[in-house]
Parts: C-alpha cells; structure tokens; sequence
C-alpha cells in the first residue's frame, strides 16, 4: 500500500526532470526497487499511471526492476546472493554485513521526447 | 532520448525526516517510531513506557491511525501529551504529517517522543519521520513467523519488543520458531518479551528506553562540546 507515496514522490521527481530537461513527453520510466522494500509491482504500476494521469507525464509506461538482495560478509569477505532473507554468512557464519542491494527505492533514467512542452503544469 | 535520473524516490521524505530529526535534537527530544501489526500492543505499550518513566523522563505521543482518536484519548487520560494525525487511507505516516505535528506539540516540555505509527510491518518502514530508532513490536497472538514475513522492519529495528506473552500457553506461538526466523534475519537485535496485561517484563522496556536516550548523549556530547 505504501505504493501509493512511493509513486506520487516518483511522479513529482520526473514531472521536475522533464521540465528540467526541456521534454514534451515521456514514454518509459525506468526504476530499481529492492526485494525488502517489499512493493507490489502492479500497485505501484497502477498507482503511477493513475497520479501521472493528471500531469504532463500521463501515459509514460513504468518498468519497474526487481533488485534481489545482496551482501558481503565484514568478517571473511565472502558475498551473499540469497533467493531467501538470510542475514548470516553462509562462509563463516559472521553476522556483520554490509547490504549491497535488495534496498533501493532509485529512478535510474527516463525516456522522452525533446522539444517545446506540451503542458508544464501539474 | 534516454534522460539519466539516479535519484532516490523518497528523497524528498528523506530530507523532511532529516529536517525533523534536527527539530528534535534542538530541543533534547529523543523519537522513537514504534511500528506493529494492527492490535498488536502499540498504544498498551506507551502506557506502560509512559508508568515505567515516570518521574524519569517525560513522554509525548505522536498517534497515527487510519481514522479514529481513540488511542491518543486513552494517552491523554493518563496525563501524556499526546497528538492524533488521522491519515485516512494512508498506510503509514510521513515525514511531512510528523513535521506539522510537531510545531503542535510542547517539545520543550517532553524528553522522549513515540511516534505509533499506523498498524503495518512493510509500508512504515521505508518513511524516517525523524527517529532515532526503529521500535519493531510483535505479539504472540499474531504467529511466531512475522520476522521471516517482513524481515525489512527486523532488520532496521533497534529493538523487537515481544508482546502479550500471557497468552503462549492458550496459543500455538513457538518461541524456538521466533527466535529461529529473527536470528536469521537479524542475529544480534535485542528482544524483550512483555505482557502489557499482567506487567510482565515491562520494566525491562523502561530500562531499555531509558539506557538508549543515555547512550545517545553519552555519543553527540563529543560533537557538541557539552
Ligand atoms: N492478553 C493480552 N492482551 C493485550 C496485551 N497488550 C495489549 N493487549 C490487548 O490488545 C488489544 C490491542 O491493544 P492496543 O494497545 O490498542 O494495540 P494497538 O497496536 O495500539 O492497536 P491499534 O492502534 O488499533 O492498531 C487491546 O484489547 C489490549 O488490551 C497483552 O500483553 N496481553
Ligand atoms: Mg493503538
Ligand atoms: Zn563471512
């Protein structure tokens, strides 16, 4: 449920970068988001078109990239690729991690048009 | 044309947490963001924070909650200071709902702040409102795999309080399968097992409120040169 801030907070960022970057339009929006963020991908796809309806990103298509997790062990260096949540080094059993990815809630790039804004309000 | 963004999507949250947390430290006041289930204890356990720290440090209560104030009358009956932000449909409480709140609350008069967020273990833990830490609350009425289900809030927790365990003995709750699924997900939280009820363990919770506000100044003295 939290897909809805979330998708309101990525739809104010890109309205922001579009009239930044001078686009008329904007097709794709690329995102990373990490597996213990837990979102549902298909709230928060539709709570975006439903937010970006009303601004002068409507209709941009959101391509949402699952991040899995990934650690590295403090103690013995070894890294962690786990399909499950488990926090423990599977090499030596130290518990001192350093998150590598499976957090991220990041646009990575959009994709859009150049040219003079067909609207630029919100 | 490709338009490279690499921004964080809550990074305005973020910066309105920071700001918050900044607010807070001006006026000495040490926040906790509790998050748990709804029903599982939140409001029971700031009642008993609030008889455990009496006479030690005052509390104030920010109160998150889909609709109702039932909660932050109950606090305000006991004599807390305590605020109600109705979220409506929200899931969670932001950091710009926290920040209004706070210019309503007497942040010169409190030491500590609890933040009961709205009932959830995945949403509330992606927004920092401005707390010094996490308080993830669990109980045994709820099962004992809520760490394996959302090991987020487990993993970012300062500190797992297990309540209501005056009814182990009428449930199937497994302490051994608890303990299992947190230790894997997070090998070194402390946990204190509670009962808002019968007052078991509660004092346990003083303690442990009362020893991380210590340990926090004992660590910013440095940095502020008093
Ligand atoms: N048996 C038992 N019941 C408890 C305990 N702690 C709280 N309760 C009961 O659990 C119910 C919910 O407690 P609250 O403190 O209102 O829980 P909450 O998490 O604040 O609930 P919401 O704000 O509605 O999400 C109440 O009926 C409490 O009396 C406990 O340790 N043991
Ligand atoms: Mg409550
Ligand atoms: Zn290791």
């Amino acid at each position: 449920m939290h897909e809805w801030s979330i998708a309101d907070n990525l739809v104010k960022l890109v309205v922001k970068a579009v009239e930044r970057e001078g686009l008329a339009s904007v097709s794709r929006v690329v995102i990373q988001v990490g597996v213990l963020r837990q979102v549902i991908p298909e709230s928060l796809e539709m709570a975006f078109s439903f937010l970006a309806g009303e601004t002068a990103i409507a209709g941009a298509g959101l391509e949402i990239e699952v991040v899995p997790l990934k650690a590295r062990c403090r103690d013995c260096g070894a890294e962690i690729r786990e399909g499950e949540f488990i926090f423990i080094c599977p090499a030596c059993g130290g518990f001192d991690l350093d998150i590598l990815s499976g957090k991220e809630l990041f646009i990575d790039y959009i994709e859009g048009e150049k040219g003079r804004q067909v609207s630029g309000k919100q | 044309m490709k338009v490279a963004i690499k921004e964080d999507i809550l990074k305005e949250e973020d910066r309105i947490g920071a700001r918050n947390r900044e607010v807070l430290h001006k006026h000495g006041v040490t926040a906790f963001n509790l998050i748990g289930s709804p029903g599982a204890g939140k409001t029971s356990l700031i009642e008993a924070a609030y008889r455990q720290l009496l006479g030690k440090a005052k509390i104030g209560v920010i109160e998150g909650d889909l609709a109702s104030d039932k909660d932050t009358v109950r606090l305000k009956k006991l004599g807390l200071e305590a605020l109600q932000i109705n979220t409506g449909r929200g899931c969670h409480l932001s950091p710009g709902m926290v920040e209004e709140a706070l210019s309503d609350i007497p942040l010169d008069l409190i030491d500590i702040l609890i933040i009961e967020n709205v009932g959830n273990l995945v949403c509330p833990v992606s927004f920092h409102l401005g707390e010094e830490a996490k308080i993830g609350l669990v109980s045994v009425a709820e099962g004992d795999d809520k760490p394996t289900k959302y090991p987020l809030l487990f993993r970012e927790a300062a500190v797992v309080i297990l309540n209501k365990i005056d009814l182990i003995p009428y449930t199937d709750f497994s302490r051994e399968a608890f303990y299992q699924g947190l230790r894997v997900i997070n090998p070194t939280i402390p946990v204190i097992e509670l009962s808002c009820r019968t007052g078991e363990g509660v004092g346990e919770w003083g303690e442990w409120l009362i020893g991380y506000c210590q340990n926090l100044y004992e660590r910013m003295k440095p940095e502020n040169g008093n």
